[in-house]
């Protein structure tokens, strides 16, 4: 299996994928973005308990979601760059750890401005929020990691190894809201169905999509640019750049 | 057919997964306690509690029990549907306070009035999200 996998992330082959992609997916990103913005706060109707507020929704659930799938998406990679030693998934690894500090700060940022008006706090350390906020400390950490180390390699090593470790923290975000008293609500989306009324469930999708579009133009961008600090010298990488 | 050295490794890997996981396991299971934002009710009446410091009460507001005690002093039943206890509350509310709704109360037991003096009231939400307009129809 891995030959035929490995002949398509070969660096020079990922590098020309992520430049004809990541403009294409920063332009479709961005309508859906201000299409879906202008759906969820103009189109959908209000919430019984918490009229208007409640649309911080639309942006706070894809964006926690996003930051917990970016974690795994670390882990993964460090997983594979582990075990196959193979550079690409390094690259992969290095590129997408900036964009789940953003989506985790956007997470905390927006739950403080929600908290205030439903709960009466923006803050309180109980385990959602706490657990989140290990998250992004976990971000922090890997983003000083990336330049504590001479060796890219070393670099590379390290990162796997505490982004498997930090993946421990995911479940126990996910299910802090079951195991302990928390201020937080439940899960709204389970496998028994949508406690968000289907009229105003459609609002999350639409988010989800446009901020993957958007999270993938950036990191198609980060990618080209960890190829290029990694290997500009290599014959396939300066045919590229050369045109 | 994956190697016998990289099979090894992705057993070392989950080894050492498994093992991290084990020990947060354990650290959690011995905060248990303390990771709770709130006791409810019922923790209360156990009979080993004893709290002499600031701590939250949480549950549900009951029905009915939301009185006006003049100004903006207020009194109110906390129940977790299987023991009660009186919350005694002066100062601002968040909007989303009200009966048969979940409340988060800060502040210290009164033993002898069996009633429980907040200091600051957060309200908890549910999860579930309806539409203004389904309500009107009702």
């Amino acid at each position: 299996m891995y030959k035929y996998v490995a002949k398509y992330f070969i660096p020079s082959k990922v590098y020309k994928f992520c430049s004809l992609t990541a403009m294409p997916a920063f332009i479709i990103g961005m309508i859906t973005f201000l299409l879906s913005s202008y759906f969820v706060i103009y189109s959908l109707p209000a919430d019984v308990e918490q009229q208007e507020i409640y649309r911080i929704l639309f942006i706070h659930v894809p964006s926690a979601i996003l930051s917990e799938l970016i974690y795994l998406f670390l882990a993964v990679n460090g997983f594979i760059y582990l075990v196959w030693r193979t550079k690409i998934s390094a690259t992969f690894l290095n590129s997408a750890i900036s964009i789940g500090l953003i989506f985790t700060a956007i997470v905390l940022i927006s739950g403080s401005i929600w908290g205030k008006p439903t709960w009466g706090t923006y803050w309180v350390w109980d385990a959602r929020i706490t657990s989140t906020f290990i998250l992004l400390i976990q971000y922090v950490g890997l983003i000083a990691l990336r330049s504590s180390f001479s060796s890219r390699q070393t670099t590379d090593q390290i990162l796997s190894i505490v982004s498997i470790i930090g993946a421990v923290n995911i479940p126990i975000i996910k299910f802090s809201v079951d195991w302990w008293n928390t201020l937080h609500q439940n899960a709204s989306i389970t496998t028994s169905g949508s406690a968000i009324d289907s009229e105003m469930l459609i609002g999350l999708p639409l988010m989800l999509a446009s901020l993957l579009f958007l999270s993938f133009s950036i990191f198609a961008r980060n990618i080209q640019f960890e190829i290029l600090t990694r290997t500009a010298k290599t014959s396939a990488m300066k045919e590229i750049i050369n045109g | 057919m994956i190697r016998k050295n990289r099979l090894n490794k992705i057993y070392l890997i989950i080894f050492f997964l498994l093992s991290i996981s084990l020990v947060t396991f354990f650290i959690l299971r011995a905060l248990e306690k303390n990771i709770d934002l709130y006791l409810t009710p019922s923790d209360l009446k156990a009979v080993d509690f004893n709290q002499p410091d600031d701590f939250k009460l949480g549950g549900m507001v009951k029905v009915g029990s939301l009185e006006k005690l003049g100004g903006l002093e207020i009194s109110f039943v906390v129940t977790d549907f299987e023991s009660e206890m009186t919350v005694i509350y002066e100062g601002v509310l968040p909007n989303l306070f009200k009966e048969n709704s979940g409340v988060v109360a800060t502040g210290t037991l009164n033993t002898e009035q069996n009633q429980f003096i907040a200091t600051e009231i957060l309200a908890k939400h549910d999860e579930n999200y309806m539409p203004v307009k389904i309500e009107v129809q009702n």
